[in-house]
């Protein structure tokens, strides 16, 4: 009963908020230097094995508040949020939460808002102040490095919430931190930008360890039944995490270079057999990137394509391994690693029916490289931080995106993600939205996993899921 | 800090000093190219600073230069002006209206924010779907080959609100243009190809050249009559529009019936070098009295009409003067094979305005856009 009474809170706070915040109000009401805007969706997600079985039923609240303090000067922007994932509340008499213990912890850490993580009340709250050679972004917020769109190699700053794996927006993944964002621009196209984030939070993992959610990886599932002591990185200044970034743009061709000084976002196992426990401890990382965009009026015979890629690389990384010296006892080591990814990109801005904005279709490779391999032989073998499988030297990741989501709209967008894995895991995820109305947008979206049971995708495998979203914006 | 390891220190001195390098040596090149930007030089080789360009009108009496890709054209004479010398003056006038920092904003205030202009697509079945725009454009003549720049931002409808695009566009026709396109979901300002002449521009009935400026050379042109705008054009032109179930057709005809009555227009047929899949030739009417297109019909190669567009013209403010330069307030655009058509109102351009700087055409102006 309480739940119901709850829900039907929520549902008003909804309802008056969305009506009260709406562009439309604060114009009315004279607040002419608010700028506000926002949404109220809810996304259902239903096993493709068992349309019975819902795996979230999320619904979000959030209210964007954009105040100009002195125009082109200093702004102030804020975003709430507020979250509840009903599913928890839901009776389901089989499937993950058929397990009243299950669902009671699971429910406590992902039902509703939390702070670290996607869910958080505060989404974002920063000050903005220009100048002429500075922009200056301080508070809680995102801070977006990398050109491509389907795989995170530079895209490092902000740690990911992964409740839902790799299916949210990443705007939605990515969990906000409190810091400063100070760009200093020498000229009109070029930027240094310093980081600098006290904030420091770890991934966000499906719920904790042990317990059974679609998307709880397989190292996770089958710890051994020890006390597990997590180590958390004090804040404090010696810890903070700092970054630099240099921006070029020369019109056909622009490039970044990288630095982030960092603590990793997932801890590594440290197995401590004489007091019966594991300690996750994180370790400081540094991060040697860079990235660009190269415009080609002609390429491999195409016209008009633009080439994107994307480095990375990680020293003193961690690795999960078993040490042949050691009876091949799991341990977690400093590796080095290096990543890129490639996309070659070509725009098709001919209307048709199913794309009449244009299609976008985009070529990917993303290849990881453990620069420490020669180890995996004589010493130690190195694996698959997420599943414990064995860990190839190279792992390699070739995919297809068609989408015409990103391009200025039609009611009908539609999209496909098509990824495979050399490990022979593939990814499928086709979608479509449909905007009913201005405010009112329909998606729907299937991802389908594949592979190994031990694969980084086909892990996910019975996790294949058809999702609804239903977005009402203001 | 250092790596342990020959291998791994190799690496990190070696990205380490491509690092220094770079930063050092791109941000005094970077620099010194930017430094040309703040400054224009006209066909007459005087170097005028950012914001005081002039426009067709005022470079009418001193315009010497032929060359498409300056700003200062001639007008030709009415009574002897050829095929190609019409289309030329078409490309200067629009030319001029780039040159002179246009900027679309502040017209209405669409659900609390400032817009400049609205277009309206509206399928065979009468269903609509709106969208409004904020939008600055500028030239940047002799610099690193750049002819102008072009920021259109989105408000509405609310899954667009917040994209912007960045278009920088060069001297060289046969350069593709740079395009950045600011994707508030991503965060990112994301690189995305050049669009070609005849490709639909955003999913309107305006293909890219409609929308930036068509090389008057890529054509060849013959003048077919001359018209003039009386009760008999204007009620052919109400019937096309109307088999559109336009809701700007009124808009039109007051146009007509008020700013160009009467008036004379060359009947021009243009047909396009290489060849076009769309498209075999365009018929246009250029109104002798501004010189500007008011109506251009294609078709295909069995002399099917494809397409239908109307330009109403009417006089745009410059910024905190007297003086005036033409604009389109109303476009039409009508697939006849589709019967899809948009309408484009620019409710407010201003010219010279002091808010169209140079850091408006840059990324880090797109990154600064919530919406």
């Amino acid at each position: 009963m309480k739940k119901k009474i709850l829900f039907k809170r929520l549902l008003l706070v909804f309802f008056i908020a969305g009506t009260l915040g709406s562009a439309d109000s604060a114009y009315a009401f004279g607040w002419e230097s608010f700028e506000v805007g926002g949404y109220i969706r809810n996304e259902t997600s239903m096993r493709l094995r068992d349309a019975n079985e819902i795996l979230w039923s999320e619904n979000i609240f959030q209210l964007d508040v954009n105040t100009t303090l002195k125009p082109e000067v200093a702004y102030f922007y804020f975003s709430a949020r507020l979250y509840y994932d009903a599913v928890y509340d839901i009776k389901q008499s089989k499937g993950f939460l058929d397990d009243d213990t299950n669902r009671r912890e699971l429910r406590r850490y992902m039902a509703t808002n939390r702070v670290g993580t996607q869910a958080d009340y505060v989404r974002e709250c920063y000050f903005d102040l220009y100048t002429d050679h500075f922009d200056v972004r301080l508070g809680k917020q995102q801070i977006v490095w990398g050109e491509t769109d389907a795989f995170k190699i530079l895209d490092i700053i902000n740690p990911q919430d992964i409740r839902h794996f790799n299916q949210d927006l990443w705007e939605d993944s990515r969990i906000t931190l409190w810091g400063a964002k100070i760009d200093y621009n020498p000229t009109l196209n070029s930027a240094l930008q310093l980081v600098i984030l006290p904030d420091i939070r770890p991934l966000y993992w499906q719920a904790y360890p042990g317990r059974d959610h679609p998307f709880t990886p397989l190292s996770q599932r089958v710890l051994p039944p020890l006390a597990l002591d997590e180590h958390k990185v004090a804040r404090n200044l010696s810890n903070t995490e700092w970054g630099i970034r240099w921006f070029q743009n020369f019109g056909s061709f622009n490039y970044t270079l990288n630095y982030f000084r960092h603590w990793t976002d997932t801890p590594g196992a440290y197995l401590n057999l004489s007091k019966f426990k594991i300690d996750f401890k994180y370790k400081r990382v540094h991060s040697l990137g860079g990235s660009f965009s190269w415009n080609f009026t002609r390429f491999l015979g195409l016209s008009s394509v633009v080439l994107r890629g994307e480095t990375v690389l990680n020293l003193k990384d961690l690795q999960p391994a078993l040490n042949y010296s050691k009876g091949g006892l799991p341990e977690t080591v400093r590796s080095d690693n290096w990543n890129y990814a490639l996309t070659l990109q070509k725009t098709f801005w001919q209307p048709y029916v199913l794309w009449p904005s244009g299609l976008d279709i985009q070529f990917y490779i993303f290849q990881s490289v453990i620069l420490d391999y020669e180890d995996s032989k004589t010493k130690r073998h190195y694996l698959v931080p997420q599943t414990n499988a064995h860990a190839d030297e190279f792992e390699t990741i070739l995919a297809f995106i068609f989408t015409s989501a990103y391009l200025p709209g039609e009611y009908l967008k539609p999209q496909l993600l098509v990824a495979y894995k050399d490990d022979g895991d593939w990814w499928i995820n086709p979608g479509v939205s449909y905007e009913w109305s201005e405010r009112v947008t329909l998606f729907l979206a299937a991802h389908i996993y594949t592979g190994p049971f031990d694969g980084l995708i086909g892990e996910f495998q019975k996790s294949s899921n058809i999702l609804l979203r239903v977005k009402y914006g203001f | 800090m250092i790596p342990t390891g020959k291998k791994n220190q190799t690496v990190f001195w070696i990205l380490g000093a491509v690092f220094g390098l770079t930063f050092f040596g791109m941000s005094s090149l970077s620099h010194a190219l930017d430094e040309v930007e703040e400054f224009v030089t006209a066909s007459d080789g005087t170097t005028i600073p950012w914001g005081i360009k002039e426009g067709y009108e005022a470079s009418d009496a001193t315009g010497k230069n032929l060359d498409p890709i300056m700003y200062y054209g001639r007008k030709p004479d009415v009574a002897k002006a050829t095929p190609l010398e019409i289309e030329k003056a078409w490309w200067y006038q629009i030319r001029g209206q780039f040159a002179n920092n246009l900027y679309g904003a502040e017209g209405e205030k669409v659900k609390g924010f400032d817009v400049g202009a609205l277009v309206t697509k509206t399928n065979k079945r009468g269903i609509t779907r709106d969208s409004a725009t904020r939008r600055w454009v500028s030239s940047w003549p002799k610099t690193n080959g750049i002819d102008y720049k072009d920021c259109v931002m989105f408000l509405s409808p609310e899954d667009m609100r917040g994209i912007a695009t960045l278009i920088w566009y060069y001297t060289d026709f046969n350069k593709d243009y740079d395009q950045w396109l600011w994707v508030p979901v991503l965060r990112k300002v994301r690189k995305i190809g050049a669009m070609e002449g005849e490709d639909s521009f955003g999913g309107m009935d305006f293909d890219y050249d409609d929308m930036s400026l068509r090389n008057p050379f890529q054509d060849t042109y013959e003048l077919l009559r001359i018209d003039t705008v009386d009760d008999r054009f204007i009620e052919e032109q109400r019937n096309i529009m109307s088999s559109y179930n336009s809701k700007d057709m009124d808009k039109m005809t007051e146009y007509f019936k008020k700013e160009a009555y009467g008036h004379k227009m060359w009947v021009m047929e243009s047909k396009p070098k290489p060849k076009r899949m769309t498209y075999n030739k365009r018929i246009i009417w250029f109104e002798q009295n501004i010189w500007r297109m008011v109506k251009c019909d294609w078709y295909d190669e069995g002399g099917r009409k494809v397409k239908d567009m109307y330009r109403a013209w009417a006089l745009s403010d410059f910024y905190n003067s007297d003086r005036k330069h033409t604009f389109e307030h109303v476009i039409f655009a009508g697939t006849a094979l589709t019967g899809h058509h948009t309408e484009m109102n620019v409710l407010k351009i201003e010219f010279n305005h002091p808010k169209n700087t140079p850091e408006i055409f840059t990324v880090r102006n797109l990154m600064r856009k919530r919406w």
